[in-house]
């Protein structure tokens, strides 16, 4: 919790009023981002992300199972958030389930679309290798090392970038098996596909202050809101997926506002994102 | 040209072929680890990789012409292709048979191998050059690093690296107590909380928080750190210590204890010296220092020792298997002196980032 005197409230609140805040941003201006590829070698694609003093990194893993028999075509991707106590104490023990488990609902909601798959951000069909047989079940941890808000925008950013940064094994099934239960495979250890990660959305979130809404709000900002409403939007501009959160309810006009709003800031966050990604990724050819 | 790995197997295949013709053994199986290669070499149908055609056409060629057969062999079980030759010219076998079939292979025969021999298929961790699995010399250390102030919240916090294992630690107070049954009058509560991420392991792990094995590790660096701190300074006070995993390779408990020191020195916790902490064990009868993961799931002893180097006092020692004492006191005399070269780099570290605090201050 974050304890704050009434004179400081004061003081956030009016700053945002005024479109200046207290690290000097405007309201709708991001920190700078800060993206890291490749961090965890045992992973099949890791990336960390840092705005300001929040740090977070995605991993994502890649494990051969069984497609879900009512979609024999698609691979299965399941995301999990870890909130660790490094980020703040209150997330001791199992202090920071609670948010863990809302994180990865809301990335879930926002990245990965519906139950049949449609409107994910990753082409799930790509993940199958044998029809109904085998699939890659892809798992991407998120952990949350430092906390400084804006949680979930940093989290979407890391797994985009953690994405374009997986390379899943090539398989090669046994071409004598025909109509076997359990096919034999050949995972290769040296040849790798990359993702197709445009489609991937960005997520921004726009907390309401008083009358006005922020992005990349930090912890003692966050601590005076009234909602939150984060949206996840492609590079076609479609809104993926919407969460609202915080207590206070808020005008329907404003909401569509706000994706107004968001649609606009998103453009700039994926072109800064996607740079950011591509120099990381220069950096790790190059070493 | 890039050559593509499928296209060094064909050629590799390819070279192999050409010797095994000149040398005329009569009936040959080959196990090859790539399906692709397989698939190529034994498919009667036409030709159609165009990028090894040359070498597919050569090797179907000598494969049609001499009484040879080729199958595929699971790369885990890649062992066996250099296992068994080594094996039947041993023993005099003439004539070895076996099913290459996933997962029924690797226990069966493992059994039958060492139903004739135990020591057969044990693994070397020392080559007869005296170097480790990873290149290292016995009584050598992976590459350490720290950095400290790597988190910007709390109120000290570091990055410990020794190889491939990274922890990160923070260090919360001292501050009020939290939990009021807990305080105590006459000194500073120490808490430590140890977690490992998700991805840290090589295979993911499914349910990290509050085992056993997490709580015990809590509770080591708990007691090797709260021996240094001087608690008495701070009564009616709480300190956390938080440790997390990013990569684990081995090492841990030290890692932990390391990078806690770290964070706690920049904190500016008062303590009585630094807590530094190493492990050795001992494999193929030598003693080996800092071992990696590979090295300590072997199942030899591993010896961790925590160490106040300049108070020459040991705070923390666990090992587990046997070991004769004569060989327990090298192995924890490397230990320690493992220790104490890790105590030194975090002496220059602190330095340091002392140095950067003054220049930063203008002074």
């Amino acid at each position: 919790m974050v304890g704050l005197s009434l004179g400081e409230k004061h003081f956030i609140q009016g700053g945002i009023a005024q479109d200046l805040r207290c690290d000097g941003r405007k309201r709708l201006t991001y920190r700078p981002i800060y993206v890291e590829t490749g961090v965890i070698p045992q992973a099949n694609g890791s990336a960390r992300v840092r705005m300001g003093a929040t740090d977070v990194i995605a991993s994502v893993k890649a494990e051969l199972g069984k497609p879900n028999p009512f979609q024999p075509d698609k691979g299965k991707v399941s995301i999990f958030v870890d909130c660790s106590p490094t980020a703040a104490p209150t997330f001791e023990g199992r202090g920071g389930e609670e948010l863990s488990t809302e994180l990865s609902a809301a990335l879930h909601r926002c990245l990965l679309g519906g139950k049949s798959g449609a409107g994910a951000g990753i082409d799930l069909s790509s993940l199958v290798v044998v029809e109904g047989k085998i699939c890659w079940d892809l798992y991407i941890d998120g952990l949350v090392v430092s906390s400084d808000g804006n949680l979930l925008d940093a989290l979407g950013a890391a797994i985009k970038a953690a994405l374009s940064n997986t390379g899943i094994p090539r398989v090669s099934v046994a071409a004598s098996a025909p109509g076997d239960d359990e096919p034999e495979v050949d995972i290769s250890d040296e040849e790798f596909l990359q993702f197709d990660t445009s489609g991937v959305p960005v997520i921004v979130t726009l907390t309401k202050v008083g009358k006005h809404y922020i992005v990349d709000a930090t912890t003692e900002e966050e601590s005076q809101m009234s909602s939150a409403v984060s949206i996840s939007i492609n590079r076609q501009g479609h809104i993926c997926g919407l969460t609202k959160r915080g207590g206070a309810g808020v005008d329907p006009s404003i909401i569509l506002d706000m994706i107004s709003v968001a649609k606009h800031v998103s453009e700039q966050l994926l072109n800064q994102l996607d740079s950011e990604i591509a120099a990381a990724e220069a950096v790790n050819e190059e070493s | 040209m890039k050559t593509e790995p499928h296209m060094a197997e064909m050629k590799a295949v390819e070279w192999a072929s050409a010797i095994v013709g000149d040398l005329k053994l009569g009936k040959v199986v080959w196990l090859c680890d790539s399906m692709n290669t397989v698939n190529t070499v034994t498919s009667k149908e036409e030709l159609c990789v165009w990028d090894t055609f040359l070498e597919a056409t050569i090797i179907r060629g000598r494969f049609e012409a001499n009484p040879w057969t080729m199958q595929w062999i699971n790369r885990d079980q890649n062992y066996l292709v250099d296992a068994f030759p080594k094996f039947t010219l041993k023993n005099n076998f003439t004539f070895l048979k076996f099913d290459v079939r996933r997962d029924v292979i690797s226990p069966c025969v493992k059994n039958f191998l060492q139903s004739f021999k135990p020591s057969f298929i044990e693994m070397e961790y020392v080559s007869p050059e005296g170097l480790r699995l990873d290149g290292r010399r016995p009584m050598e250390m992976r590459q350490i690093r720290g950095e400290i102030g790597a988190l910007a919240k709390a109120d000290g916090s570091a990055v410990f690296e020794m190889g491939n294992t990274k922890v990160i630690a923070a260090v919360y107070g001292p501050r009020e107590v939290q939990n009021r049954s807990q305080q105590m009058n006459e000194q500073a509560l120490v808490r430590c909380e140890y977690s490992m991420a998700n991805f840290s392991t090589g295979d993911r792990m499914r349910k990290p928080k509050g085992d056993r094995r997490s709580t015990e590790i809590s509770l080591v660096i708990r007691q090797a750190m709260e021996a240094c701190i001087l608690t008495h300074l701070m009564p009616r006070s709480q300190i956390d210590i938080f440790v997390q995993v990013l990569q684990a390779d081995g090492g841990i408990r030290s890692a932990c204890i390391n990078a806690a020191t770290l964070a706690l020195a920049d904190a500016g916790i008062p303590m009585r010296d630094l807590v530094t902490s190493c492990s050795a064990g001992y494999l193929n009868s030598t003693a080996l220092l800092d071992l990696n993961y590979v090295e300590d799931s072997a199942g030899g002893p591993d010896v961790t020792v925590g160490y106040l180097p300049k108070l020459d006092k040991v705070t923390l020692l666990q090992m587990d298997a046997k070991l004769p004492l004569d060989i327990f006191e090298n192995v924890m005399q490397l230990a320690t002196e493992g220790c104490k070269a890790v105590a030194n780099y975090i002496r220059e570290i602190l330095l340091e980032n002392t140095k950067q605090l003054e220049s930063r201050r203008g002074v």
